[in-house]
């Protein structure tokens, strides 16, 4: 299968997940891997980061995020974006701009409210895709014993 | 010691892990379907059909739909379950039941502020499901089988190779919270 994979990753625990996920799936599926990070700032109507200084260090960022990502993952041969603007929009765009066949983002355990909000993301994109979304479980905290054996 | 008995275990099964497929009679479980049977294919892996309905009386219904969607999304001889109760968390326990690798569910386009904050049986599953949920939303099953309709399916070796990694990978970070 040629195509791609669009995975969407923040500066969070929840990017860790993703990543797996989204890699084994470019690995077991033979699809390109393409690391998205989308700023997140003030856009216009469709999703377009309005120009502004806090914009643009927000992009600087999440270049130097997934720059970190890329390492500590290391992912050789995968393509990197920063974007800025609205995080589901954006990611929707990149998709349709990669011809991605599948977006990956991650999420995080977190209370009934928040875990709501942060659905907003999958919920946005359950709309916005052009493609499938794979949204990787929360990872496990292991009790310290068991990770420590597990070492 | 535990966590690496249990990942040798995992390992050892070596049981490709099923895609679980919950569907319901919209259009946008009929596109999870499709999308299932791609995904199950190039993973070499079994496909699991589930469908929930609300009470005992109607399992005969709920199994006569999934018969109906088998066929019309040409799954063949696949595994069909009907169960009964609240539908995201049965989904979700089908999937912890089967060790799926993934649990594909279709989004029938509430909106995003509806389906975040009122929960969508898609939504709620972000929350509940011990494996990655795959969604698809609406129209976005064709491109994703067109693309994979002419990709090779993986020989069982290749794929118990792959499901050995994706296993191990699942079994070391073991799904939200949901000991193996």
């Amino acid at each position: 299968m040629s195509g791609t994979i669009v995975c969407g990753v923040s500066d969070s625990e929840a990017a860790a997940t993703a990543i797996g996920v989204a890699a084994e799936l470019s690995r077991r599926l033979g699809l390109r891997l393409v690391l998205v990070n989308v700023a997140d700032t003030i856009s216009d109507p469709l999703g377009e980061a309005l120009e502004s200084v806090s914009g643009r260090n927000a992009r600087l960022a999440a270049r130097k995020l997934l720059q970190r990502l890329i390492e500590e993952h290391r992912l050789d041969g995968v393509v990197a974006r920063d974007e800025a603007g609205d995080p589901a929009l954006r990611l929707a765009h990149v998709a349709a701009e990669e011809r991605a066949q599948l977006i990956v983002i991650g999420s995080r355990r977190v209370g009934l409210l928040r875990k709501r909000l942060r659905a907003g993301l999958a919920a946005a994109l359950s709309e916005a895709s052009p493609c499938p979304v794979v949204v990787a479980p929360p990872q496990r905290v292991p009790a310290a014993g068991v990770a420590a054996a597990a070492r | 010691m535990w966590l690496w008995a249990q990942t040798a275990a995992s390992v050892a099964e070596l049981a490709l892990r099923p895609v679980v497929c919950g569907v319901d009679q919209s259009q946008a479980g009929g596109d999870a379907a499709r999308v299932a049977r791609v995904l199950a294919r190039l993973v070499a892996a079994p496909l699991v059909l589930v469908h929930v309905v609300d009470r005992p009386d109607e399992v005969v219904d709920g199994a006569r739909l999934l018969a109906r969607i088998a066929h019309d999304a040409e799954l063949g001889e696949v595994e069909r379950r009907v169960a009964v109760g609240v539908p995201a968390e049965q989904l979700a326990e089908a999937a912890d039941a089967e060790r799926a690798a993934f649990l594909v569910v279709g989004s029938r386009g509430l909106g995003p502020m509806r389906a975040a904050f009122l929960g969508s049986v898609s939504m709620q599953l972000v929350g509940l499901a011990p494996c990655p949920v795959l969604i698809v939303p609406p129209g976005a099953a064709a491109a994703f089988s067109a693309a994979a309709d002419a990709a090779p399916v993986q020989t069982a070796a290749v794929a118990r190779s792959a499901g050995a990694d994706l296993t191990d990978h699942a079994a070391r970070r073991t799904w939200h919270g949901r000991a193996r």
